[in-house]
């Protein structure tokens, strides 16, 4: 066993810690709206919107992440032409994690009681104000946990645009380890790198929640 | 000024509203008691427009609540009728004072810096200057009531419902809120208030009502009610509840 190779190759870690971070980053972003659009569209009392949207999560969490990326990467790449693997990787995951998002925010929307959005009704506000200024401030607070357990998912799941042909630490682990068969230490080092990031989210989450709490008691 | 006219309404097959007439006038405290579950906040709730209503009508200062086609009756007839909730309903990620500030800087378009300094004199008037930046999990339910009257209070209403206010109370809660009440009434805000209590009535209402299944069965004044109430039902729900 040589450790020395994870120092060796940092460049090519870095690059992959690099895109990642970024692949996680904007598919976590792209997943909140996707996730809160579609979880609106779930408790829409139009059933042509809610039912559209039953479908999209139904088909989503019930197939394969890396079938849905092989759908949209060589599927649709058979008529579009990708000019980079970035974006259909990203998306890709972004639809994935969206599907899981939209049922988190569903939830927590729901949990805040019935109660609270006749009040902010009978202040004269419409549905829309009730919703941005009263009921998802509050359904926010609940949801941040399981959001956060969902991100970090996302995070770990970002290893399978490797097959994407994307270069991020899981690529970059395979191809130090063509080079220098130290699979073990490669791989290890690896796991320690989306450690760091999911660590970091984690601790980053965990601030969130302290700020917030002294209003979430009850 | 408030109209309410032969108000029906159904949940399915269960008809909570068989036709609610009655009207109240500039000043005026409607105090409106009967059984539990006989439909007094279902009532409401079709008062200031939050439900719908299947058949009647109720006008305030004679503009219609109820629109055909709109699930919510229009934003400036709700800001016009204050509500005031069993469970209070705070927003709990708001303090005292975001509370009570929320509706005019969002619906009336107030300054923070107005509707805030507003809030802290409402707040002031229910006893509760000390505890404006508190939020409602830092509160006993006592307090919790007497933001939430503050807070529809902040809308400038032309009435106040009062949805079993003291139902949800710890008994030596329930004097400080039922206070904050009275002097409501002594200066006169317009007030229908579904209760319990019975020695509030006797001693604020103008006009009492009791409901019985979705009717009213009898109404009149709190002499009329408390000496000489006539119809049996009347006298069996008050002989329960007056001991």
């Amino acid at each position: 066993m040589d450790w020395s190779v994870l120092w060796r190759y940092r460049a090519v870690f870095l690059h992959g810690l690099k895109i990642t971070l970024h692949v996680s980053v904007v598919a976590i972003v792209l997943a909140t709206i996707i996730g809160t659009l579609v979880g609106l569209c779930r408790l829409s009392r139009n059933k042509l919107i809610s039912g559209l949207a039953y479908v999209y999560i139904e088909i989503i969490r019930n197939t394969p992440l890396l079938v849905q990326l092989f759908v949209i990467y060589f599927g649709i790449g058979q008529f579009i032409h990708y000019k980079t693997e970035f974006w259909p990787a990203t998306v890709g995951l972004a639809i994935f994690a969206g599907s899981y998002v939209a049922e988190i925010v569903r939830a927590g929307i729901q949990s805040v009681a019935r109660g609270q959005m006749e009040a902010a009704l009978s202040l004269g506000m419409d549905y829309r104000q009730a919703m941005r200024y009263v009921v998802l401030p509050q359904a926010f607070r609940r949801i941040l946990p399981p959001l956060t357990g969902q991100f970090i998912s996302l995070i770990k799941d970002s290893s399978l645009v490797s097959f994407l042909a994307l270069t991020d630490i899981t690529h970059a682990a395979r191809k130090v380890t063509a080079s220098t068969f130290q699979a073990f230490v490669v791989y290890v080092g690896a796991a320690f790198l989306y450690f760091i990031l999911t660590a970091s989210l984690s601790q980053l989450a965990g601030l969130v929640e302290r700020k917030v709490a002294r209003s979430a008691r009850s | 000024m408030l109209v309410v006219e032969d108000v029906h309404k159904s949940f399915g097959d269960l008809e909570v509203l068989k036709g609610i007439s009655f009207r109240v006038d500039p000043g005026e405290v409607l105090v409106i008691i009967g059984p539990s579950g006989c439909g007094k906040s279902t009532l409401l709730r079709c008062i200031n427009g939050i439900e719908r209503v299947d058949r009647g009508q109720v006008y305030l200062e004679g503009k219609p609540v109820h629109r055909k086609g709109q699930l919510y009756s229009p934003s400036s007839i709700r800001q016009q009728i204050g509500m005031v909730f069993q469970h209070f309903e705070l927003f709990n990620h708001l303090t005292a004072l975001g509370n009570v500030a929320l509706g005019p800087i969002r619906v009336r378009g107030l300054s923070r810096q107005e509707a805030e300094e507003r809030g802290r004199e409402l707040l002031a008037r229910v006893g509760l200057a000390d505890k404006a930046d508190q939020y409602p999990a830092e509160l006993s339910g006592g307090q919790k009531q007497r933001v939430a009257i503050a807070r529809a209070m902040a809308m400038d209403p032309k009435v106040i419902m009062f949805d079993e206010p003291t139902s949800a109370l710890d008994p030596e809660m329930i004097k400080e809120v039922l206070d904050v009440m009275k002097d409501l009434a002594r200066e006169g805000v317009t007030m229908i208030v579904v209760t319990h209590e019975m020695g509030f009535a006797r001693e604020v209402a103008d006009q009492i009502i009791f409901m019985d299944d979705g009717r009213i069965i009898e109404r009149g004044s709190p002499e009329h009610f408390f000496n000489n109430a006539q119809h049996p039902r009347t006298r069996e729900f008050l002989s329960k509840i007056l001991y």
